[in-house]
Formats: structure tokens, C-alpha cells, sequence
């Protein structure tokens, strides 16, 4: 029983134990979901799921233990590193599997298309293609995206120095892991900072969906346009808000994207203080009052 | 042939699938000339301007596109005909590799 249960755990440590494998698949996971983090996108949500049915799960047993020593958001992000660590030996492994069966040149390609279908697929549901003309899409500004890229390159050029290096494989692998943790970190935005909204509690949603209770009747379709409120946050520093005359003090930013060639709005409203909220009555924004082009 | 072999992944039917998508992608991109008042348009706009992919989408994507006209235009409607046409990507191309090699083994 001891040899079964040590035998057992063996496999679970070579099953984690960090290598180039494991670790490409953690930053490829990192770069398609990561980014999406807050974009709504169906992936994230797929990617995500096991990771929320974790966290209901484990919330009222673990959410009491760790509210001493954690928020309960950093607690999410370290369960999501965890988890795409997890499904990064997974796909690593399986890559091996195949690899040995059929062949490196055989499930190489295949693996690559299968990467780029994923990033096509993600990038068109949370319109990155927009990420360059809407700064703020996404939560991901253009100076952002291209630091992003910068430290990524800097980071795979370090590892690639120390691959090649004469160090002990154990160290190479755990400064490895380091700079794929420093480049979770770049990435992942709830790392990011400051550009993470501060999320309304229960009660505080409710008071904004009051406030804006009268705007309901126009959040349909408008002809050939797609409005949508999501009240998201208190203020927080965001770039390329525009300032938006209401009935209190709010700040509007807007999402554009296509959707089958629709134009998409997504207008969302930040409160500039958590007191604000009991004295909003908003008026309706249109299109024009974001676009200087637009003629009524 | 039976399901197994016509859906099992090749080089072949993923190039072909990524390749649809790939021209979704761009006509998705091109489509915001339709819209007038949308303003800038987006960073690749410019640079795929060259080539009909909005035209080309429709026409390959037009079975999901007519049943996506019957439906309401939501997010979320938009986001499983999206689902709807990826699948139907994929069984294209794996429709037209099929028939490629069936028409080549007869042929040859």
C-alpha cells in the first residue's frame, strides 16, 4: 500500500515538475486566457469554469481560513495560476504522448494550427483587433500591449540564455519557473494594477442598476446600434474616459467592436464615489456624445 | 468513411480551418467600413485593404449567416452563432480535404 501511494506520487511529481514543455504551454495558456481575462471572452469563461466550480466549492470552507491573510481576489489569482499549471502539464504531457506515438514533425504542425484557430477564435470574441484604435478595450492600452509584447521577448531571450547555459538542470528549470511567473505578472491583468476596477459588492450593484433603472427602456437595440450598460466600478484610473453630463457624478467609457459587422457599444458607467450612487439619474448617452464625427 | 475519420484532425483540415477563420477575422475587420460613424478605424483596416476577405467571408460563412438573420441581434445571440460558425469551419474544411482525396484516388 506505501509502494502504491509513494509510486503514486512519483508520478504526480514527474507529472509537474517543470520543463520547457510544461512551461511553453503555461505561458501560451497565460497569453490567450490571461489577457482575455476581463473581456467576456466565451474561451476565458470555458477556461475559467473548472476554476469557478473549484471556487464555489472550496469558497466557504477555504474563504474564512484565508480572508485573514488574503483578499478573496488574490486568492482567485493564485488558484488560477495553480490551475493553468495544471492544464499546461496536461496539454504538455499529452503533446509528449502524441509526439512519441506518431512522431515530433507529425504533431507539431497540427499543434500549431490548433494554437493559431484558438487565438483567431479569442481574438475575434473579444475584438483585438480593436485593442489598437480603442485603447481601451479589453483594459489593455496600446503602450500596455507593446510593454507586454517587449517584456515577453526579454523574458523567453533570458530563458533561452539559460537553457544554454552550464547550470544544474534544477536550477535551470527553477529560474525558469521564476521568469515565467514574472511574465504571469506582466500579463495577467488583476496584476496589472491599477487598470482593475474595484468590483461593486451586492448591495452597491443594485443601487447602480436603480440609478440607471430609467435608461433600461433604451439599452435595446437602436436601429443599426447595440447599447448596453454594465455599471462595473467605482471610479478607478482609466485611460480615455469621457466625461458624460448625468445627473450626478459618473464617468462613461465605451467599448466598440463588431459583431457580424454591427457596430457593438458597450457603454460602461463608473461612479465617481460610492455615495454618488443613491443620487444618480442617468440620462442616455447616444453614440454622438462619444463621437465627434457622428451627425445626428 | 464513417464520423470518426472525417472528423479526425489532420494537417490538411486544420490549415484549412485556420485559413477560414483567419478570413472571418479580416472580414470582421473590413466590415467597420459599413459602419459610418465609426471612427478610427482599426489598426489593420489599412493593411488588409487589399483584398476582398468581407465578400469572401460571407460567401463562406453564408449557411450560419442566413440562420443568424432570423435570430435577434444580441451578444449573446452573436456569440453562439459564433460557436456555431467555428464548428461549421471546421466541418467545411474537413468536407473539402475529404473530397480532394476522393477525387484525386479516383483520378488516379
Amino acid at each position: 500500500m506505501q509502494e502504491k501511494v509513494r509510486l503514486v506520487f512519483e508520478r504526480i511529481k514527474v507529472f509537474l515538475t517543470p520543463n520547457k514543455l510544461n512551461l511553453i504551454a503555461f505561458f501560451l495558456l497565460i497569453f490567450l486566457f490571461g489577457v482575455n481575462y476581463h473581456s467576456r471572452s466565451v474561451l476565458a469563461y470555458l477556461a475559467f469554469l473548472p476554476l469557478f466550480l473549484a471556487l464555489s466549492i472550496s469558497t466557504a470552507l477555504i474563504k474564512s481560513l484565508f480572508n485573514t491573510f488574503f483578499k478573496f481576489d488574490d486568492f482567485s489569482i493564485i488558484l488560477s495560476l495553480v490551475y493553468f499549471y495544471i492544464v499546461a502539464c496536461f496539454i504538455a504531457f499529452s503533446f509528449e504522448k502524441t509526439t512519441r506515438k506518431f512522431g515530433t514533425k507529425k504533431v507539431l504542425v497540427p499543434t500549431i494550427f490548433v494554437f493559431l484557430a484558438l487565438l483567431i477564435i479569442s481574438g475575434r470574441l473579444t475584438g483585438w483587433f480593436l485593442v489598437f484604435t480603442q485603447p481601451s478595450i479589453g483594459n489593455l492600452s496600446l503602450s500596455a500591449f507593446f510593454v507586454y509584447i517587449l517584456t515577453a521577448i526579454v523574458l523567453v531571450f533570458v530563458w533561452v540564455i539559460i537553457e544554454s547555459s552550464q547550470l544544474p538542470t534544477f536550477k535551470k528549470n527553477i529560474s525558469a519557473v521564476l521568469l515565467f511567473l514574472f511574465l504571469l505578472a506582466a500579463f495577467h491583468p488583476a496584476l496589472r494594477g491599477n487598470i482593475i476596477p474595484e468590483t461593486l459588492n451586492e448591495e452597491e450593484h443594485d443601487m447602480a442598476l436603480l440609478a440607471i433603472d430609467d435608461a433600461d427602456s433604451q439599452l435595446d437595440i437602436q436601429g443599426d446600434w447595440i447599447l448596453q450598460y454594465e455599471v462595473v466600478s467605482i471610479k478607478t484610473p482609466v485611460e480615455h474616459i469621457t466625461p458624460f453630463q448625468g445627473g450626478c457624478s459618473v464617468e462613461v467609457k465605451m467599448q466598440t467592436r463588431t459583431i457580424f459587422g454591427k457596430p457593438f457599444y458597450k457603454i460602461i458607467v463608473y461612479f465617481n464615489s460610492k455615495e454618488s450612487l443613491e443620487f444618480c439619474d442617468l440620462e442616455i448617452p447616444n453614440e454622438c456624445d462619444f463621437d465627434p464625427h457622428c451627425k445626428p | 468513411m464513417n464520423f470518426k475519420q472525417f472528423i479526425w484532425p489532420g494537417k490538411w483540415k486544420l490549415a484549412l480551418f485556420v485559413l477560414f477563420l483567419a478570413v472571418d477575422y479580416f472580414g470582421q475587420v473590413q466590415s467597420w467600413a459599413f459602419c459610418k460613424e465609426c471612427y478610427p478605424k482599426p489598426f489593420l483596416y489599412d493593411l488588409i485593404s487589399w483584398f476582398h476577405f468581407w465578400e469572401i467571408s460571407l460567401v463562406i460563412s453564408a449557411p450560419i449567416r442566413v440562420i443568424e438573420w432570423f435570430l435577434p441581434k444580441t451578444e449573446l445571440v452573436y456569440t453562439v452563432t459564433y460557436v456555431l460558425l467555428v464548428a461549421y469551419f471546421y466541418a467545411l474544411a474537413c468536407g473539402i480535404v475529404i473530397l480532394t482525396k476522393k477525387i484525386k484516388k479516383d483520378s488516379s
